[in-house]
């Protein structure tokens, strides 16, 4: 093996190389505010969630999450709301003034229906895995 | 019979039992004007009953209801003002929203004769079927008419409130008068 040949595979590895640690990092990563990609954690402890409330709506109106995690519904509608589980009954938030926020930290896996009980044609669900 | 006579009489017909037109055959069409007239006459007597309703009743779910009628429809009230201005659409009464508040001066008479359970009863009772003419109005009348198209999305945004408090106010008349709330599901 000649020495431009032994340079030629160094240069070849060292691409291959790089072009696999990209692919981790954009498989790892999110989009920056630059565009560029930005290395991210991978989830490992608790993480927390956001529901929120506007337009008489859940939004999302499925949300599933792990044992640990925290859930934070937000009232941004113009009316106050509660976030209140049906089924099984094992969350109630009380009345959301305008503006508000609670926070909730999910301890037993399952699925829970829940609702506002002052509007109870808004339904929503979440999943606890 | 006079021309006039009939007219008069095919008004009344298309009134329901609250002052909403059921049906628009015959009718002139609510203009957008008419529309913001309609809707903040109806605020305003739900935001009144409700006044009236946490001085009178001593039901924690009656009191906790009416509270709640006159948040919301204060905030509803509060956000129609607010579009009016925006678009600069001057309200303009109308038969339909003439009509809704003759009613409620009927109603309103009838509240402040009753004490107690009567009071309860009649109060909920009427706000189930306020709330069910006031959405069959929002959906079948007011929204196809609207023109303008934040008008519109703003209507459809209210139906949904108050959709909310038609099942909320079934579920209180539930608990108040279980026999009106299960004929009212399973009609004879």
């Amino acid at each position: 093996m000649n020495a431009t040949h032994s340079r030629m595979r160094s240069v070849a590895s060292t691409l291959v190389g790089t072009a696999v640690l990209l692919l981790v990092s954009c498989s790892l990563g999110t989009q920056g505010p630059a565009g560029g990609f930005v290395l991210a954690a991978v989830p490992k402890g608790p993480q927390a969630h956001t529901v929120v409330i506007r337009e008489v709506k859940f939004q999302p109106t499925v949300l599933t999450v792990k044992v640990g995690d925290t859930v934070e519904w937000r009232n941004d509608d113009i009316v106050p709301h509660t976030a209140t589980s049906t089924e099984p009954r094992k969350f109630d938030s009380g009345i959301l003034p305008v503006g508000s926020s609670w926070k909730y930290v999910v301890t037993k896996r399952g699925t829970y229906f829940y609702t506002c009980t002052l509007h109870p044609n808004m339904k929503a669900t979440l999943i606890v895995r | 019979m006079k021309s006039s006579s009939v007219l008069v009489l095919s008004a009344v017909a298309l009134l329901g039992s609250h002052g909403f037109a059921s049906e628009s055959v015959g009718q002139q069409p609510p203009s957008d004007a008419n529309i913001g007239a309609i809707v903040l006459a109806a605020n305003q007597i739900d935001i009144d009953y409700g006044k009236l309703a946490l001085t009178e009743s001593k039901n924690k779910e009656v009191l906790a209801f009416a509270q709640q009628m006159g948040t919301d429809h204060g905030a509803v009230q509060k956000a129609v003002i607010e579009l009016a201005g925006k678009l600069q659409l001057t309200p303009v009464e109308n038969d339909t929203s003439n009509s809704l508040k003759a009613k409620s001066v009927e109603v309103t008479a009838k509240l402040k004769s009753l004490h107690g359970k009567a009071f309860d009863k009649f109060y909920i009772d009427n706000e189930v079927a306020y709330h069910k003419q006031v959405t069959d109005a929002i959906a079948g009348v007011l929204i196809p008419n609207a023109q303008n198209l934040e008008l519109k999305a703003a209507l459809q945004g209210a139906q949904t409130l108050f959709l909310g408090h038609l099942e909320h106010a079934r579920n209180v008349q539930a608990t108040v008068d279980p026999g009106a709330a299960h004929d009212a599901k399973n009609p004879k």
